[in-house]
């Protein structure tokens, strides 16, 4: 019995020595390296006398995630540890990775490098936004705006607030279907040349498309108030319709469509439509 | 006599408190007191009263560039032509005008000055420079009108009727410069 068993053994260790030779004798060819150029807007405050300006990385694609992110974060682990931008879910959902890639705005996470080697990627911040470093902008302003529009429910009665849910009939839920997508990334309103001239009074798509998803929520009762609060030059009609912000969102949503509709509200041809279900029941 | 019941009751559980070895957790507002207003805080106010502007010029904070880097596409060209056939517009009316108030002679003159300089094609392209304005604002108009109406609004709408509008108001120009 032992001497079969270690027979055995010597055996079968023979033949995994002489698969592993098989295996190194077949090993992978090298492989050329594709060599992709990223021109990335670099600013950075703590230099003084620093002006923006582009530099250049060069990245080997073979071994490089297929999304621009996974470029910037190689770059800044491989390359240039400096190199500064948000970033956080990696899928497309949160919305802080959002740069202007190849002239159009994006988020980063779900934007595939052209691998065309011939041309080098531009990789700038969200157009005309004050630049706090590299590739993160100052959205202050464009939270406060969000925050102007008051983004809650509001009903006359909120004395019972809490104790039971506000009924919706599923037509009046499915008109709240693509405005409520929305991860607020700024794609649509930095790209919107309005945007840029008058981003101090001029609200833009994203604010414009959120405003209009509680004037249109069948359980909100503030709809009147929401409209006077636009009703001045500059808030909503600015838009004029060149439609930038429906081409570069990247969850496919359109902000152009949302403005138009409240251009309906206010200018009174058309109204909101009575709820089909009480939300009170 | 519930009064009675309720200090003592209190009381004990203030002993049993005071005797526990563990501190415990005690809301600042119970489930009896919920309500918007109690809760109010001023999170939402930010540290200093510095306005966003002043903030960033006293950072000197460049601004990131736009026209220079954001692509240029169909829909944005044509938009600023609209702008800038409304304006040419504008500019031949005005034209038109302070030259009847000033200029001495009168518009067959002038008419006739310009044929007879024997340039070729330059009465055409005359004609096709002040037609194609107004064509192109007219259709593009519409274009604008039916967009208002919410309709035609998304992507594909916007880019099948561009070509409508560029073809229609071409078409047009080249029909007003033939009359």
């Amino acid at each position: 019995m032992d001497s079969i068993t270690s027979k055995a053994v010597v055996l079968s260790r023979q033949y995994m020595q002489l698969r592993n030779l098989a295996t190194v004798a077949a090993a992978k060819p090298a492989v050329a390296p594709r060599i992709k150029k990223f021109a990335v807007y670099r600013w950075n405050p703590d230099i003084s006398g620093d002006k923006p300006h582009l530099q250049t990385y060069e990245v080997d694609l073979n071994t490089c995630g297929p999304m621009v992110l996974d470029a910037l974060i190689k770059i800044k682990s491989e390359i240039d540890p400096t190199l500064t931008f948000r970033r956080s879910c990696r899928e497309g959902i949160c919305g802080s990775c959002a740069m202007n890639i190849g002239g159009c705005n994006s988020l980063a996470c779900i934007s595939k490098i052209d691998t065309n080697l011939e041309k080098p990627v531009k990789i700038h911040p969200l157009p005309h936004m004050y630049v706090v470093k590299d590739l993160v902008p100052d959205m202050s302003n464009f939270y406060a705006q969000y925050k102007s529009i008051q983004p809650w429910l509001q009903r006359k009665d909120e004395s019972k607030m809490g104790q039971k849910q506000y009924l919706q009939s599923v037509e009046d839920r499915q008109k709240l279907d693509g405005l409520y997508e929305c991860i607020l990334c700024a794609c649509c309103s930095t790209s919107c040349p309005s945007y840029w001239w008058n981003s101090d009074k001029y609200l833009g798509p994203a604010v414009l498309m959120q405003a209009y998803r509680w004037m249109i929520d069948s359980r909100d009762e503030a709809t009147k108030d929401r409209l006077d609060r636009l009703r001045d030059p500059f808030s909503v009609f600015r838009c004029h319709t060149i439609m930038n912000c429906t081409k570069a969102c990247p969850k496919g949503l359109n902000p152009g469509k949302a403005i138009a509709e409240i251009k309906k509200l206010l200018s009174g041809f058309t109204k909101k439509e009575e709820p089909k279900l009480n939300p009170i029941g | 006599m519930a009064l009675l019941r309720t200090i003592i009751k209190n009381g004990t559980q203030a002993k049993l408190l005071a005797a526990a070895p563990v501190k415990s957790w005690q809301p600042a507002v119970t489930a009896s007191t919920f309500g918007m207003k109690s809760i109010e805080a001023n999170r939402t106010k930010p540290l200093t009263n510095e306005n966003f502007e002043d903030k960033n010029k006293r950072l000197q904070r460049p601004i990131s560039p736009h026209l220079t880097v954001y692509k240029f596409q169909s829909n944005m060209a044509l938009s600023i032509i609209h702008r800038f056939t409304g304006l040419a517009q504008n500019g031949f009316i005005y034209g038109l005008a302070l030259g009847a108030m000033t200029l001495p002679a009168s518009f067959p003159y002038y008419l006739g000055l310009l044929e007879a300089a024997h340039i070729p094609l330059v009465v055409l392209a005359v004609k096709v420079l002040i037609a194609f304005p107004f064509s192109y604002h007219l259709v593009n108009g519409i274009r604008h009108l039916v967009w208002d109406a919410g309709y035609s609004l998304t992507i594909k709408g916007v880019e099948s009727t561009g070509y409508i509008v560029l073809a229609a108001a071409i078409a047009l120009a080249l029909y007003l410069t033939s009359l």
